[in-house]
């Protein structure tokens, strides 16, 4: 463990993060807001802490390995939703445990808000909010090799500890072009889903707001009721829209801007990803129509919205908590699938379950004709076993802990389905879940102990477990070579 | 063909034979229009079980069992044996609809043990009672029968051949089928035979705890066991009764503490392993038992949900006066009892908190040791699933290094372990399509969760848990739980199978 490394590239991480704190601040100077302090401080101290860091961190060490890249992600995410939560703390908005988790929800992309309400809240804080969402949609690790060149092999690391999906593919031999590659989509995908939400009749400060959540796969709003704030039928149809480009893979993106949509055909996940969506989004619709005597039309407009946002983002367009069970239960499921690999969204992702359904699918097949040599195929390519093998124990102890978070939650006198869909919808980074947290309501009244444990819930969704499991190991820490 | 028409028609004739059982019982209670009805069902079997016989003489002999073959019976035997289980609900008129005779019965062979009749069960003639007892009892050994032979070669079994090491040779012939089947049979028997003795010991009268014990063997009891056990007065129809409006009038059967023990040992029992019992028998090594990986986490799984249990049950001061020695012995009992996904109950558990009703709703996926006729997981499963998740980190973290899980101190092979992966995921999946489907003919997600985990673990009391009693769902959510319960009883995989087959002969066809 070359601990020197990580200090050196945290401090980096660190210091860059200062810099991104003066946005804010900027806004909060143009506006007026006495916020421009609390942003100002934070941006000095975390100057301070990362130049100490820096000062003692070395970066001439060969040999960086993956522990190194490991902890480097965890340990900067850690850091990094840790600073995030002093504006809204040193602002007086928030307490220190609910700082932190309006810190971790923004940057893991939860969009779940203990805010009681966000009236009164000035910009500078929205747009922080917003801010820590883009961030943290792509990744802090992704912006952070593209922007700043990295040394060392430990990049590669410390990319694929930030929930990189199953597969390590790459688009573009080098990391740093690659992660670059995404950052540009990344941005041009922002701006214009900007531009759409202005021609739809946003303000300029709402639109961009909004498409950093979206882009982002985030889900905090400016408004208290989120999405049904707009009443616009156009507005929600664009918003699903980017909602669901949002969930796809950005590499596969950079693949059609280069090959032509031909690509989007070949590619098992996205049209998994479309076939899901489209089907839940069918079920819905039909539900709704039947159940509760909705036009046809309008079911259609609540069932999409919601279906594109509960998979990915997290907005909320109508009050689902009225819905039907079945329904209910759909939006449940799209939660636990969640989006594409290399999307901005978490969950379990399409492409490991479509290597699930695959690999039982050619089992079966193995048992009735024993002789053949049946193996799981994504985008016409064999798929290595160990990758499908770690798909499926990825899936095992993602199940575990929800079950887990569902226990502690209902120990602390949670009911058990608002439990389960509180677990399950900060593992997926969604936002809104059923009952006492549901599409109309926020996080705010929740015991401490119940926030705590979703932070944690959250941070395990977004970095896929293995990372923070791995860090929690004691040999994790041991120095593998004592001379 | 052959072997798939033998089976079936021997299966049959033990169903024909043990309908004699209730038969008796429906002469001895003087109750005619049962016993009217389990005659005619009695000739209709044995004219079913005589056309299976002739149809495996026709087919050519083999000798060998193929997959297809294997997967057809595994699939086949439910429905089959349901239809013909249901035919004394209907005759003898205690049934409105054929959805929910069919409902009941398969609930029973399944082992589930619930009831799907607006009658209740209380109210049923003992010869009906017994039957569905005699019913759960062949259920559970149907299934010990068919995890002996067939289902290894069908669907690998995920990993019994690794609690049964070097004791049991499986294999599709089926002269060595039936070496196996013997002792599995002679082990479920001779289970039975001992907790009949416990029952008669703990005070019941003959029939009584013949019921008891055909019932809590198999691991098919349900809420109202106890209450046909001690045969007190009328039993709340469901316990939404109980909950609406707070009054507890009605209170639980409260078994003696003799008969709670011995039904708590003979879950016990009937959640270990019956293969390793039988070696250890064999072998008279007491040792075998001790050293078994799976069998100290079962106990291990045991105390902690007692532990977890017994504390927040002494803090609850709502529903009722718990002592500590009450909770703990409330909590023990109870958490054998889904462990082992009997269903038994001796605490009003829908009055619970969420928290507990949660852990015991957890319990029932876990289940009780590989080859015993519990429902759920099974402990074995999830040990090699921990120890893969455990071995994955490690692997994260030294990529180059080449790790081994094991398990008894021997290697799994990754073959199995794949498939063990592999069966987590489709059980999971199945869980949650279920519950997706039947949530369009539930109030609520809840107990859409529950009453899915209840058929496909095969623990009826799980959806008691919740307010809906499956009597009140429509014909269709009956007859889909059936099918739910019937993949929970093949463990899914085997369904998958036939699927399997059914398409790729459907494609040759056409």
């Amino acid at each position: 463990m070359q601990k020197r490394v990580i200090l050196y590239v945290l401090g980096r991480l660190i210091l860059a993060e200062a810099v991104v704190l003066l946005v804010p601040c900027g806004i909060a100077i143009y506006n007026q807001e006495h916020d421009a302090v609390s942003f100002l401080s934070a941006a000095m101290l975390a100057g301070v802490a990362g130049h100490a860091m820096l000062y003692h961190g070395n970066v001439r060490v060969e040999s960086l390995s993956l522990r190194e890249g490991i902890a480097i992600t965890g340990l900067g995410w850690i850091m990094a939703t840790a600073l995030g939560m002093l504006p809204y703390v040193s602002g007086g908005y928030l307490g220190l445990l609910d700082g932190l988790f309006e810190s971790i929800s923004g940057f893991t992309g939860t969009g779940a808000t203990v805010f009681p309400t966000l009236q009164g809240v000035p910009r500078s804080i929205l747009f922080w909010r917003m801010m820590t969402h883009w961030f943290g949609g792509l990744g802090i690790i992704v912006i952070f090799i593209a922007i700043l060149p990295q040394t060392g092999a430990s990049a590669v690391y410390m990319y694929n500890a930030e929930g990189a999906g199953p597969t390590d593919e790459r688009v573009l031999p080098r990391l740093s072009d690659m992660t670059k590659a995404l950052f540009k989509l990344y941005l041009v995908f922002t701006l214009l889903a900007f531009l759409v939400y202005v021609l739809c009749g946003l303000r300029p400060f709402e639109a961009l707001a909004h498409a950093m959540s979206t882009i982002g796969t985030g889900g905090f709003s400016t408004y208290d009721d989120n999405a049904m704030h707009f009443r616009n039928a156009w507005l929600e149809g664009w918003m699903t829209f980017f909602m669901i480009l949002a969930g796809g893979n950005f590499a596969l993106y950079y693949r059609v801007w280069h090959k032509g949509p031909r690509v989007l055909l070949h590619n098992t996940e996205f049209k998994a990803y479309l076939g899901i969506i489209g089907s839940a989004c069918l079920l819905i619709t039909l539900n709704l129509i039947f159940s509760q005597n909705l036009h046809p039309a309008e079911a259609l407009r609540y069932s999409s919205f919601q279906v594109g946002s509960i998979s990915t983002t997290g907005f909320v367009s109508a009050d689902f908590e009225q819905w039907p069970p079945f329904a209910k239960g759909v939006l449940l499921l799209l939660m636990l699938g969640g989006g594409c690999a290399g999307s901005t969204a978490s969950g379990m992702k399409i492409s490991r379950l479509v290597m699930l359904a695959k690999n039982v699918w050619s089992i079966v097949r193995q048992k009735n004709s024993p002789r053949m040599v049946a193996a799981v195929r994504m985008n016409g390519v064999k798929v290595d076993e160990g990758i499908v093998e770690r798909a499926c124990q990825f899936f095992f102890l993602y199940i575990m802990f929800i079950m887990l978070w569902t226990l502690l939650l209902t120990a602390d006198g949670i009911s058990t389905f608002d439990a389960l869909g509180l677990s399950v919808t900060t593992m997926g980074n969604i936002g809104p879940a059923f009952g006492i947290a549901g599409a109309t309501q926020t996080y705010a009244g929740l015991s401490d102990f119940t926030k705590s444990v979703l932070c944690f819930s959250m941070l395990f969704g977004r970095l896929e477990i293995l990372t923070l499991l791995v860090m929690c190991r004691p040999s994790f820490w041991r120095a593998t070579t004592r001379w | 063909m052959e072997l798939f028409w033998r089976m079936m028609g021997r299966m049959t004739q033990v169903y024909t034979a043990s309908l004699g059982l209730p038969l008796l019982a429906a002469c001895f209670f003087r109750e005619w229009p049962s016993a009217g009805a389990l005659f005619v069902t009695l000739l209709v079997s044995a004219f079913v079980a005589r056309g299976f016989m002739q149809r495996s003489l026709l087919s050519d002999r083999r000798g060998q069992m193929s997959t297809r073959e294997g997967a057809f019976l595994i699939v086949a035997i439910w429905p089959v044996l349901g239809v013909l289980g249901m035919l004394p609900y209907l005759l003898s008129g205690i049934a409105r609809d054929p959805a929910e005779a069919f409902f009941t019965s398969v609930s029973a062979l399944t082992t589930t043990g619930m009831s799907g009749m607006m009658l209740p069960r209380v109210v049923w003639p003992n010869a009906m009672i017994l039957w569905h007892g005699v019913m759960s009892w062949l259920g559970g050994l149907g299934f010990v029968v068919i995890l002996v032979t067939v289902l290894p070669q069908v669907s690998g079994c995920f990993g019994l051949t690794l609690s049964a090491r070097q004791m049991l040779f499986f294999s599709p012939v089926w002269s060595k089928m039936r070496e196996s089947l013997e002792q599995g049979v002679r082990v479920y028997i001779s289970m039975t035979v001992a907790a009949l003795a416990a029952f008669l010991l703990a005070g019941l009268t003959p029939w009584r705890a013949l019921f008891m014990a055909l019932v809590t063997i198999s691991s098919g009891g349900d809420i109202d066991t106890f209450a046909l056990a001690l045969g007190e007065g009328l039993w709340p129809e469901m316990p939404e009764l109980l909950t609406g409006t707070g009054e507890t009038a009605i209170t639980l059967p409260e078994p003696s503490g003799a008969l709670s023990l011995a039904a708590f040992c003979v879950m016990l029992f009937g959640s270990v392993n019956f293969l390793l019992c039988w070696k250890a028998w064999t072998r008279r090594s007491l040792r075998l038992l001790v050293t078994d990986t799976e069998l100290r986490v079962f106990i291990i799984v045991i105390v902690v949900a007692t532990a977890l249990l017994t504390v927040t049950l002494s803090a609850e001061e709502v529903y009722g006066p718990y002592g500590s020695g009450q909770a703990l012995s409330a909590a023990f009992f109870q958490s054998v009892s889904f462990l082992s996904t009997s269903g038994l109950i001796t605490a009003p558990v829908w009055l619970w908190t969420d928290f507990e009703r949660y852990v015991l709703f957890l319990l029932v996926f876990v289940g009780g040791c590989i080859g015993s006729a519990t429902g759920g997981l099974k402990i074995m499963r999830l040990v090699v699933l921990a120890r893969l998740a455990d071995s994955g980190l490690k692997s994260a973290l030294h990529p180059r290094a080449v790790t081994a899980v094991k398990l008894d101190g021997l290697p799994i092979q990754e073959k199995i372990a794949g498939r063990i992966l592999a069966f987590f995921f489709i059980y999971v999946t199945a869980f949650m399509l279920g519950a997706m489907v039947l949530a369009l003919a539930m109030p609520n997600l809840l107990d859409a969760l529950r009453l899915s985990a209840a058929c496909l673990t095969s623990t009826g009391a799980v959806a008691v848990l919740g307010l809906v009693s499956p009597a009140e769902l429509p014909g269709w959510a009956q007859l889909f739980c059936t099918l739910l319960m019937t993949a929970g009883r093949v463990e899914v995989f085997s369904l998958l199978v036939v699927i399997g087959i059914v398409i790729r002969t459907a494609r040759e066809h056409w």
